[in-house]
């Protein structure tokens, strides 16, 4: 009877189909080689690792911006970079913004010149609001799609989707912080989660996983915040910047 | 992603497409981590390596196979990026390893074990790491690969571009210095499981 060696065991451990056919049936009949398969698993059962820590949920993204200057590419919230029509249209919409508040600070009294500012601000508060309100109505439509998927439904191409609009909501979300739009911000944020955890999921979701969303995306009321701000804006959007606010603001400086 | 959305994000990434490169990086970077973290034993070095292999995925992608899977190709990247850094690190891997037996520690404490339990845990896990630490990186890689990740010795030797026989060797040598490092340890964990 030939017993089994070390590594014939290290292999049958793993259950490797490259383990000797006579392993097992030895095993079976010879009680010192059984003794050392046994001693074999205590030992590698004992080898035991520090735990891995579990990557954030938006390491993906981290990793990315920490890849951007080292892989020579644009950076993805940077205003002035990015090559859509509709960035550039809000990088004016924002300097003008910018050039107004700063012009309505050193401006004292209701000269021409504020005027002009005021209405050139008014215009470009008007571009930024509906640019959001767009965006708020495509990732509405996105959230209506998801949300009425049949539960054998196929997810791919919202999610091609939500992939376009992920750039556009991280973009939209940083210019609010920086507006000074915490709520806006907020509304974004809560967004943007649901547009990765709609792109992360599989394309065919199982029920489970369709339901899943479902829940996520309704215990959150998402739909109904996305709705609320975006006819919020389309109505702020609606309102003119009147001459007296803009007195107001010349007499706060 | 599905096939299809997969395939076309690649192709767009092979063209240069930044966005597209972005999007294999958020799809696939904490899977990427996972495997950096059982390879290397500790975050700092395997956030480096994942660094590192997505900057090797960027400028080797339009060398990439596009019948291929993405996701095997990074995994070997991975392993790679992770043996070359075991290569040059290891001077600073044993300050690392007493941050890591702290952290099991502290791992352990919270789920309740007694004292007894808890100070022969870490010093198993301190001996677990210091027979890692003899390994060579080829002997560390393959037995990682087969030990916790459970892949098979042909799906390792597809990674390491080794034939099977050397894959096996690496693991039963890696086996070899595992046992002896916890030979002592093993027949109290034998008389306290009787």
């Amino acid at each position: 009877m030939s017993h089994c060696t070390d590594d014939d065991l290290v292999l049958h451990y793993y259950g490797d189909p490259e383990a000797p056919e006579h392993v097992e049936p030895h095993l079976s009949i010879c009680g010192d080689c059984r003794e050392r398969a046994e001693d074999l698993a205590v030992t590698l059962q004992m080898a035991v690792f520090p735990p891995t820590p579990e990557p954030g949920e938006h390491y993906g993204t981290e990793l990315w911006n920490r890849l951007v200057p080292q892989l020579g590419l644009r950076q993805p919230r940077s205003l002035f970079h990015m090559a859509r029509p509709q960035a550039l249209s809000l990088a004016a919409a924002l300097l003008l913004l910018v050039v107004g508040f700063i012009a309505g600070r050193t401006v004292s009294g209701p000269a021409p010149a504020a005027t002009l500012t005021a209405i050139d601000a008014d215009q470009s508060r008007r571009v930024l609001l509906m640019s959001v309100a767009d965006h708020l109505e495509r990732s509405d439509r996105v959230l209506t799609n998801v949300l009425n998927a049949s539960i054998d439904g196929d997810l791919s191409s919202e999610q091609r989707w939500a992939a376009d609009l992920i750039a556009d909501n991280r973009f939209y979300r940083q210019d609010a912080i920086d507006s000074g739009e915490p709520s806006v911000a907020e509304v974004l944020d809560e967004l943007e989660r649901a547009l990765l955890d709609i792109i992360h999921s599989p394309a065919d979701a199982t029920p489970a996983m369709l339901e899943a969303i479902h829940e996520r995306l309704d215990s959150a009321a998402l739909l109904f915040k996305v709705r609320v701000l975006g006819s919020e804006l389309r109505h702020r959007q609606q309102v003119p910047v009147s001459p007296s606010s803009t007195r107001t603001s010349s007499r706060t400086s | 992603m599905d096939a299809g959305d997969a395939a076309a994000v690649l192709s767009r990434a092979r063209r240069g497409d930044g966005d597209a490169f972005r999007v294999l990086v958020e799809h696939h970077g904490r899977g990427a981590y996972r495997l950096a973290f059982h390879l290397t034993g500790n975050a700092e070095d395997a956030e480096e390596v994942v660094q590192e292999s997505f900057l090797r995925a960027h400028r080797q992608l339009a060398r990439f196979e596009a019948r291929s899977n993405f996701g095997t190709w990074l995994h070997r990247i991975v392993v790679n990026s992770a043996m070359d850094l075991l290569r040059t690190r290891k001077r600073r891997r044993h300050r690392r390893h007493i941050g890591d037996v702290e952290r099991m520690a502290e791992s352990l404490r919270a789920s309740g074990p007694s004292p007894e339990r808890l100070a022969r845990s870490a010093e198993i896990a301190r001996r677990v790491e210091e027979s890692l630490e003899d390994l060579s990186p080829q002997e560390r890689a393959a037995f990682t690969l087969r030990h916790r990740e459970g892949r098979s010795i042909e799906e390792i030797g597809q990674t390491l571009g080794l034939q099977p026989n050397a894959v096996k060797h690496s693991v039963f040598r890696a086996v070899r210095k595992l046992r002896a490092a916890l030979e002592p340890l093993r027949e109290q964990v034998v008389r306290r499981e009787a």
